[in-house]
């Protein structure tokens, strides 16, 4: 499969990517943790079983104690282990130590990292009923299994991420192979669309110059409108097709006077769909900027303004020192639709004529010079969308 | 004056009489024809555990001796008799059995070895 992918397609890699492995490694973690917990509770009962086989050995000691006839006895003590030992009604008698707690209803139990044993003496030799034994819990095999476990989960994730990156490849090649075809489509589609386009244009601009007292008329105004159209169609298609290998050409360009530039190109478009234009210039900012790039993107913003707001409408355009906004009162995007706006191909409206690409193209034209690109949309209500230069 | 210093010295001499009159009168037998009382504590030790139930035992017996309540192995029941053992008032069998629990306790006895 070629390396390449479309950005969606990285998209849906991605997400692919992250569901197998999330999905899957809790899966894994789950097996583990339920491994851990058993393996943990048979190394502590282990330790519980040598616990109690060294309790067993203070016993006989405690008897001979009992029948001792010496006067001074000496309280028999188990290595690795503490003993305190308790009457029937529960009072501590004597021991090497003194739990600060007994569970009488467990034989074993656990508290920090001391483990304790009870075992009930009969007969009671001393007095003693209960036996309460405690040993330090011996953590070694306990860190041993956690370094396995660790281990284990990380080769588990290696080995999913390599299935997982490969699996996502052998889904996506039809999908590819399909969007691949599609592309070239349009590349085709474009390359085809620019030579009729240019030659209506033209020829329109001929008729004009030769049939003078034909320059009002409704007819040539609406094959010159839909050949504009067509021919921006054609020029963002392009746009985005040669983004990444079209040279730019940055310079000083004087926003005002491309702004008003562009107005005047839509501003028969506007009124022939009674749409008022306004415009608030207050300041003349020079950007640096390749002078197409520019274009395109004042272009854009009013060419989507103008196509989703109703006739009878109004577009605002503003200019100060730090921003440029096209604020118009049409249909509007709910918030779900207004966060997608930026994607390729993607139409809030289907209704409206279009390819989906123009805020996709002011979206890169933005990211491409580091300006901040704000969408603020209300349904019914309208859209307004801001440029703004960095300071 | 002489009288009542008389009267406290008689009286005082009674009560110490009586204190140790008990003990005197179990050791008495329990040293020469009866089981040793640390053997008999020692019984009742391992077969009652606390002192608390140690001392209801020895006093229930004392206070009616009988062959039933007596804690002692079937052998030495049949060998001694406790049903002829003498039988006391409920307080002073409990005065004598705390003072046996008291002398011949065997946790006080213990050392416990230091680490």
């Amino acid at each position: 499969m070629n390396a390449h992918l479309f950005e969606s397609e990285k998209r849906s890699h991605r997400r692919f990517l992250a569901i197998y492995l999330v999905s899957t490694l809790l899966l894994i973690g789950v097996g583990l943790a339920i491994f851990y917990n058993y393996s943990l509770h048979r190394i502590v009962d282990h330790q519980n079983e040598t616990l109690k086989l060294k309790t067993a050995l203070i016993r006989p000691k405690l008897r001979e104690l009992h029948t001792s006839t010496e006067t001074r006895l000496v309280y028999p003590r188990v290595e690795g282990i503490r003993t305190a030992l308790y009457d029937i009604d529960r009072h501590y008698l004597i021991g090497d130590f003194k739990p600060d707690r007994v569970v009488w209803n467990r034989e074993f139990w656990q508290e920090g990292g001391t483990l304790y044993y009870r075992d009930e003496m009969q007969p009671y030799y001393l007095g003693a009923a209960t036996i309460v034994s405690a040993m330090p819990l011996d953590k070694a095999p306990i860190h041993a299994l956690q370094t396995k476990m660790a281990i284990a989960l990380l080769l588990a994730a290696i080995f999913v991420a390599f299935i997982a990156r490969w699996l996502g490849r052998l889904f996506l090649a039809p999908v590819h192979h399909t969007i691949q075809l599609l592309d070239r489509f349009i590349q085709d589609t474009t390359h085809e669309l620019n030579t009729p386009v240019s030659t209506v244009l033209t020829n329109v601009e001929l008729f004009r110059s030769l049939h003078p007292e034909l320059e009002s008329s409704e007819e040539l105004r609406r094959i010159e409108i839909a050949s504009k159209r067509l021919s921006r169609l054609y020029d963002d298609l392009a746009y985005l097709q040669l983004k990444h290998r079209r040279r730019r050409r940055i310079e000083s360009v004087d926003f005002r006077e491309l702004l008003q530039e562009r107005l005047a190109y839509f501003t028969p478009m506007a009124r022939r769909r009674e749409i008022g234009l306004v415009s608030e210039i207050s300041a003349s900012p020079l950007r640096e900027m390749d002078r197409e790039d520019a274009a395109k993107l004042i272009d854009n913003l009013l060419s989507n303004a103008i196509k989703y707001t109703r006739p009878g409408g109004r577009i605002i355009v503003r200019l100060d020192e730090r921003s440029f906004e096209v604020e118009d009162n049409g249909i509007g995007m709910d918030a779900r639709d207004t966060n997608r706006v930026t994607e390729r191909f993607f139409r809030a409206d289907t209704s409206v004529g279009g390819f989906g690409l123009g805020l996709n193209i002011v979206h890169e034209i933005a990211d491409f010079y580091g300006l901040d690109f704000e969408v603020k949309s209300e349904k019914g209500v309208g859209t307004k969308v801001r440029i703004v230069w960095e300071e | 004056m002489g009288r009542v210093v008389l009267i406290l010295f008689l009286g005082l001499q009674c009560l110490v009489a009586q204190e140790s009159q008990v003990p005197k009168r179990c050791t008495a037998c329990h040293e020469k024809s009866a089981p040793p009382l640390p053997l008999v504590y020692r019984r009742y030790l391992m077969l009652y555990s606390s002192k608390a139930r140690i001392q209801k035992k020895m006093v229930d017996f004392l206070s009616a001796p009988s062959k039933e309540k007596s804690a002692m192995p079937e052998g030495m029941k049949n060998r001694f008799n406790p049903q002829n053992h003498p039988a006391f008032a409920t307080s002073v069998a409990k005065e004598a059995v705390d003072k046996l629990i008291e002398k011949e306790d065997l946790i006080p006895r213990i050392v416990v070895p230091k680490d």
